[in-house]
């Protein structure tokens, strides 16, 4: 770790801004989150110079992992350019002197919130999520002591009943995000609330996934190549969410859109909600129907 | 002559200096309705957690005798053992239809909880079953996507009982299944009680304060002061020929409707 | 003949703790047996225990001391010292009572109170009804009251229901505590004739009749229950 230090970080902050106990304190519970997969890991969540629901969580867990060669993007809703997104990298850049990226394919260490990126993630990088609510059955079950045991005992009709409420109430499992999934046939565990679209790239993906929910001193993690499978009725099996259009600007037609409001008179269109998946393609010559050169871009619309 | 379903040993429960029950020994045969009768803070409610494994004895034990046939011990389940068996060959109905329903999930889904529980993973089957046993407790089907919040105490009551039938259960708690019920309600849930216990061969341990439900739901009663029993038997012959002086009391302080 | 009831040296007091634990005696040194296919009366004043060794016969009074051997699956069983199990599978399969009074079942329909303890006896639920509804029939209740909870009918007509509820099992021995009381005579020939029916077939009848006519139609017997009167009552 002292071999990470001597970087052009600012000499007031220790690496990364935690101190190196917490760190440690950290690493040990992403260890035994690694080992149980899906696990909740209490941890002694530390106060943080941002507010909870900032990314509270998400941005402990990168300062633990965060080593000086590691090169940081930070997304929010898919995009890099959000305030979140950009103060969080700002801190990291300030505090470790790391490489940023907006770039996917470039970083090693994704910290998001609420979005899985569209390019498929490889093995030497790790995911790190910003949870606000780790405990899929509070939804039902508001008492922790009970829900530990529910955990323990693994039992989870609770959830289905959650599934099955959603049916009788709309005809269909209208869940959209927060989808819960089982792990590794054993825990069942809050994405976070990514949209269900984005659940299917959790099964046996290559990347580390770790998940870090500060206010709630929970984290939990799901290992490379682990089975994560979205529950489900046989009868009203889990499906991704499909959108009827592709993306306005690069004409994508598998990625996850966002709907932009371009005037007061009704007009909207569709965009990927993953802005650097967008703009890689718009360079690679995709054009959507909307696409207008290289000044209109989804911030411009907007 | 099978072996008996559950088989009190001579629990006692202490709170510090006070006593919540002691000497307490019977056994309960499949099909056999038994009422505990008593005022309050006779032991009742501490001798239906002893038995329910809810609260563990300070001596002696309850045994079950599980679905293999296996008489065990309560103490000795692991609590995923005690709990399944909580939620699958038992049924406790509450006094409060709060406690025994989740009042922010539908009928439906009510009923459809110990179903999911158990691995049952098909929607239409569960909404199947659940609209049966809504039409078996004499609530209208349509019904099935309110919320406990929008059912009157009665409509609670049963869907309560529906909840917990739902899985075919050998043994099922009622600790006082018909309080605070307007009595015309109450009519009607006792008999719906007695219909089902006979049809569907339930044993039930019944606590109750109220002599009239215990004579119109159980075969036998156990009577209970200061946490004793100190009279049991035949619930006719208890009730028309009481032998100790505080049942003859508790008899004699009925109101003659 | 086969011996279907024996009862002796029955004893009964009522012990009355409320009233600073006064002894009620009622009767003592009770004996005598019924035999199967035949009837007998227990005869005496009233308030002379009649009904309570009926009761305590039935297992619905506690013996003081004494056997009451009832002849249950070829043995010969004590009601006093069975258990409670045992006293309501007697009850079930062998021995039937029927009251003064029908004890209400709110909201069930008369047909089905009369079915329930032929269904118990073993008869398919539509065999039941028709068992159910024959008696009814022999009994002269109209059949448009069949499908009504009998809360609502007279006194004749809810006693009706209950002495056909009493004969819709197969029980080998019957205790019938006054049930022609709140009859006229067409109905009370009616009983009668179900007694001496089920008499034929074999059946053991213990009961009180206070009414003359029936009890000389269908007595065999008549026990006389003051002789078992205790003796302190007669020191009183």
């Amino acid at each position: 770790m002292s071999a990470h230090r001597q970087t052009n970080s600012e000499p007031a902050y220790n690496f990364a801004y935690l101190d190196e106990q917490t760190k440690r304190m950290i690493r040990r519970a992403i260890l035994k989150a690694i080992a149980i997969p899906g696990y909740q890991v209490p941890f002694a969540s530390r106060e943080m110079p941002m507010p909870y629901g900032w990314g509270t969580g998400g941005v402990q867990v990168t300062a633990a992992i965060l080593g000086s060669e590691d090169t940081l993007k930070v997304i929010d809703q898919g995009a890099d350019d959000t305030t979140n997104a950009v103060s969080i990298r700002a801190f990291f850049a300030k505090t470790a002197g790391v490489a940023v990226t907006t770039a996917t394919e470039d970083a090693t260490i994704i910290q998001t919130r609420h979005r899985i990126p569209e390019a498929a993630l490889q093995g030497h990088q790790v995911l790190v999520y910003q949870v606000p609510i780790p405990e899929p059955l509070r939804f039902l079950e508001p008492r922790e002591t009970e829900t530990r045991t529910m955990h323990a005992l693994a039992e989870y009709g609770l959830m289905h009943v959650k599934l099955y409420e959603d049916i009788a109430r709309h005809g269909h499992i209208a869940t959209t995000y927060d989808y819960p999934v089982h792990v590794a046939g054993r825990y069942v565990m809050d994405p976070s609330p990514i949209p269900k679209f984005d659940n299917p790239k959790m099964n046996d993906c290559a990347a580390l996934q770790l998940f870090g929910a500060g206010r709630e001193k929970r984290i939990y993690a799901i290992p490379p190549h682990t089975q994560v499978v979205s529950l489900d009725f046989e009868d009203h099996p889990f499906e991704a969410t499909k959108f009827e259009h592709p993306c306005a600007l690069c004409g994508a037609t598998m990625s996850y859109l966002d709907e932009v409001v371009t005037d007061d008179k009704g007009g909207r269109m569709f965009v990927c909600s993953d802005t650097d998946f967008c703009e890689g393609r718009r360079a690679a010559g995709h054009h959507g129907h909307l696409y207008g050169g290289e000044t209109l871009s989804k911030e411009a619309a907007e | 002559m099978s072996a008996p379903l559950l088989i009190a040993d001579n629990l006692a429960k202490f709170y510090g200096a006070r006593t919540g029950c002691r000497d307490v020994s019977f056994t309960l045969d499949a099909g056999e309705v038994l009422a505990i009768v008593g005022e309050s803070g006779s032991g009742k409610t501490t001798l239906l957690n002893l038995l329910s494994g809810r609260l563990a004895p300070d001596e002696g034990t309850t045994s079950y005798q599980m679905r293999d046939g296996e008489t065990r011990d309560l103490a000795s389940l692991s609590e995923a053992e005690r709990r399944y068996l909580a939620r699958t060959d038992w049924g406790f109905v509450h006094q409060d239809a709060a406690q025994g329903l989740r009042m922010n999930v539908s009928a439906g889904g009510n009923i459809g909880e110990r179903l999911m529980g158990i691995g049952d993973r098909h929607y239409g089957n569960i909404r199947a079953v659940a609209e049966d046993w809504l039409k078996r407790v004499e609530i209208d089907p349509s019904r099935i996507d309110d919320r406990p919040t929008a059912y009157s105490g009665g409509m609670r009551q049963r869907l309560q009982i529906a909840r917990n039938l739902v899985t075919a259960p050998r043994l099922v708690f009622m600790d006082e299944p018909t309080g605070g019920l307007d009595v015309s309600v109450q009519a009607r849930l006792l008999d719906l009680i007695r219909g089902l216990v006979a049809d569907l061969g339930l044993a039930v341990v019944l606590v109750t304060h109220d002599l009239a439900v215990a004579r119109l739901l159980s075969h036998r009663v156990l009577v209970m002061k200061n946490g004793e029993v100190i009279e049991s038997g035949l619930t006719d012959r208890v009730l028309d020929d009481p032998q100790a002086p505080y049942t003859q009391l508790l008899v004699s302080s009925v109101l003659a409707a | 003949m086969t011996v279907i009831l024996d009862v002796s040296g029955l004893e009964k007091a009522f012990e009355l703790h409320l009233h600073g634990g006064a002894r009620l005696p009622v009767v003592t040194s009770v004996g005598f047996s019924v035999s199967a296919g035949e009837c007998v009366v227990l005869g005496g004043p009233s308030g002379a225990g009649k009904s309570s060794v009926l009761k305590m016969i039935y297992g619905n009074y506690l013996a003081n001391a004494g056997t009451i051997l009832v002849r249950h699956d070829d043995e010969m069983v004590d009601v006093v010292a069975a258990s409670p199990r045992l006293v309501l599978d007697i009850r079930r399969r062998t021995m039937g009572y029927v009251s003064q009074f029908l004890r209400v079942i709110p909201r069930v329909p008369a047909l089905e109170i009369v079915a329930e303890p032929a269904r118990a006896a073993g008869f398919s639920s539509e065999a039941a009804r028709e068992r159910a509804a024959g008696l009814l029939t022999q009994l002269n209740l109209p059949e448009r009251l069949w499908a009504l909870p009998p809360s609502t009918f007279s006194g004749g007509e809810q006693q009706r229901v209950n002495i056909a509820r009493g004969f819709a099992g197969t029980h080998r021995l019957m205790i019938l505590d006054e049930p022609t009381a709140s009859l006229d005579a067409q109905n009370r020939a009616a009983v009668v004739g179900l007694i001496e029916a089920r008499k034929a077939e074999g059946t053991a009848f213990l009961g009180i009749f206070h009414d003359e006519d029936v009890r000389h139609r269908v007595a065999d017997r008549i026990v006389d229950i003051t002789r078992f009167a205790p003796q302190t009552e007669k020191a009183a």
